[in-house]
């Protein structure tokens, strides 16, 4: 269809606009890595008085928390449930999407209901079970809950229900295993792989119940709960590490982001035309 | 598409296939949701031996105002997230279609920002836009409009909008992915045709967009209400757990870690949360699950 040049600028224009409005608080974080307490409540100063790296060099030094040490873990537990919870679903939604077999409706049903209810909802009980089977403060406790992801089950199924049935049939012909057809159809797969891996990703990256009811020690904790702590522990103390350190942590997730979109975006429009 | 039907022939490909997930689901899926129901059948004893008092738990939260209070702000708090994030959404992906093309990506990929942050930075930026008197939204909207500045933190009256407007902007940008993914898979060809023949803008939205585009929505729907219902961080930074002025902004998940971390009563804290999921559960069935077009896909 052709637009008329008008709605082109008036619509490309107007979004510029909202977006501006979208990243402005993230601006204003970042230039709060340079403020003292003072400047950052007065919200109408927009610039620091003074740019100065010491916001980041306490940050690093470790004074209210470690920063190195609660990155690593973040970065450790995200990736690990990302790429496992990828990897559990694309084999049980490989199974269930390839062949038809009696209780296959019943296993999807099971996936449906784990949609239905979120882990995030049981953390209580789910807090008190990690603890009776010896990972409470221990990442592991984190990571293994976080690997069983109902929509990952049911959004592979679908992906797997449109691979090529000719592909499968040489495949079984030639005399190929199960396990075999599935490494043999993954490669085809990696928009939806790194599409959903990266979700998942983020998710993980964000939790907040879970890590905070299971990781208790200082050494254990993510990076979201470490910062949280900090916020919480007073007003006193200076904002702009947590500025700095909430700046520094985000560079982890718009790199992973950035590597990602292109793959997304395929992946996503696959899955919607198809 | 599928294979073959197999008869009743064991495959052990497929079966270790399957199992890790099917076994992790039942360890911490399965068990967690039992342990909570026993629990929340038991007596609010911390470590010691606990005794069952049956329904005793759900008969108090019956008559507990906070506890209604708790799912009336997290039903009000999920409505007005979801209706606007998926109006503002949609209305964006319909402009960013019609943006310059190179601008395009680059914009997307800024809306999806706020999706990426931290709750933290969240708590940071509730400071900056809803600060009582030099907040942004104080200043630049409200005060200009003519209006008395509000202190969206701690007026009663305010929190839950608060708390849904830093959820909309938190979310707008990735239902905005989703769905402009969604609108650039519409055949062009079809809309064409009916801008050609004459169909109006609105027509062409409602009779051929819509039903296009309606899984999509749905999915977003789902992964919305999840996401509101299981809502923490944000309302645990803000309120270090309790639910502000008068309980304005407290939220089932934060209200059943009061009672079990606060008050004490992990039996009281389990049946908060396992009372909410015949009604999240019943609900997402409804959006999602009965119109099969979504989950059923290639075969229909």
């Amino acid at each position: 269809m052709k637009r008329s040049g008008l709605v082109r600028t008036a619509a490309s224009l107007s979004m510029l606009a909202v977006a501006l409005v979208f990243l402005y608080p993230f601006f204003w974080m970042f230039l709060g890595s340079f403020k003292a307490n003072r400047e950052i409540f007065d919200t109408s100063l927009f610039w620091p008085l003074k740019w100065t790296g010491e916001y980041f060099a306490i940050l690093f030094r470790g004074e209210y928390f470690s920063f190195g040490r609660s990155l690593l873990n973040s970065v450790f537990i995200a990736l690990a449930q990302g790429i496992g919870a990828t990897l559990l679903a694309t084999m049980a939604g490989f199974v269930l999407g390839v062949y038809r077999f009696r209780s296959r409706n019943l296993w999807l049903g099971v996936g449906v209901l784990v949609v239905l209810v979120p882990v995030q909802m049981m953390a209580l009980p789910l807090f008190i079970w990690v603890n009776r089977i010896g990972l409470f403060d221990n990442p592991v406790g984190v990571i293994l809950p976080g690997l069983v992801s109902g929509l990952g089950l049911l959004f592979f199924t679908r992906v797997f229900r449109q691979i090529p049935r000719e592909l499968l049939d040489v495949a079984r012909i030639e005399g190929a295993s199960e396990g075999r057809i599935f490494l043999t159809v993954l490669p085809l797969l990696k928009p939806f792989l790194i599409a959903f891996g990266f979700a998942h990703f983020v998710l993980a990256w964000h939790a907040h119940v879970i890590p905070l009811l299971i990781l208790h020690s200082d050494t254990a904790r993510t990076l979201p709960l470490s910062l949280a702590a900090l916020f919480g522990s007073s007003l006193n103390s200076p904002q702009a590490v947590l500025m700095a350190g909430s700046t520094l942590g985000m560079i982890p997730l718009l790199v992973v982001f950035g590597l990602a979109y292109p793959q997304l975006k395929s992946a996503l429009q696959e899955f919607v035309a198809s | 598409m599928a294979l073959e039907k197999s008869k009743f022939r064991v495959s052990w490909g497929r079966i270790c296939l399957a199992a890790p997930f099917f076994a992790l689901l039942v360890v911490f899926w399965a068990m967690p949701l039992f342990q909570g129901l026993r629990l929340s059948l038991e007596s609010d004893t911390l470590w010691g031996a606990s005794r069952f008092v049956g329904f005793k738990h759900y008969l108090s939260l019956w008559n507990d105002h906070r506890y209604w209070k708790a799912v009336l702000n997290t039903a009000l708090f999920s409505a007005a997230t979801v209706t606007l994030v998926l109006g503002f959404a949609l209305l964006a992906a319909h402009a960013l279609t019609l943006c310059w093309g190179r601008i395009r990506g680059p914009l997307t990929f800024a809306f999806m920002v706020p999706g990426l942050c931290p709750p933290t930075a969240l708590a940071l930026l509730f400071l900056l836009v809803f600060h009582g008197k030099e907040g942004l939204l104080n200043q630049w909207v409200i005060q200009p409009l003519g209006f008395e500045t509000i202190n969206w933190l701690s007026d009663p009256d305010y929190i839950l909008s608060a708390v849904v407007i830093q959820a909309v902007w938190r979310w707008t940008g990735f239902m905005t992915f989703f769905l402009l993914c969604a609108l650039n898979a519409r055949p062009r060809d079809v809309l064409d045709a009916a801008a050609i023949d004459g169909v109006n803008a609105w027509q062409r939205f409602t009779k051929i967009t819509l039903p296009l585009i309606t899984p999509t929505l749905l999915f977003c729907l789902v992964y919305l209400v999840v996401d509101c219902f299981a809502q923490f961080a944000g309302s645990y930074i803000l309120f270090g757990g309790s639910g502000g002025t008068s309980d304005a902004g407290l939220l089932l998940v934060s209200y059943a870690y009061q009672k079990a971390f606060v008050g004490g009563g992990f039996g009281s804290g389990a049946a908060v949360s396992l009372s909410i999921v015949p009604w999240l559960a019943g609900m997402l069935f409804l959006i999602a699950f009965v119109p099969r077009t979504f989950w059923k896909g290639g075969e229909t």
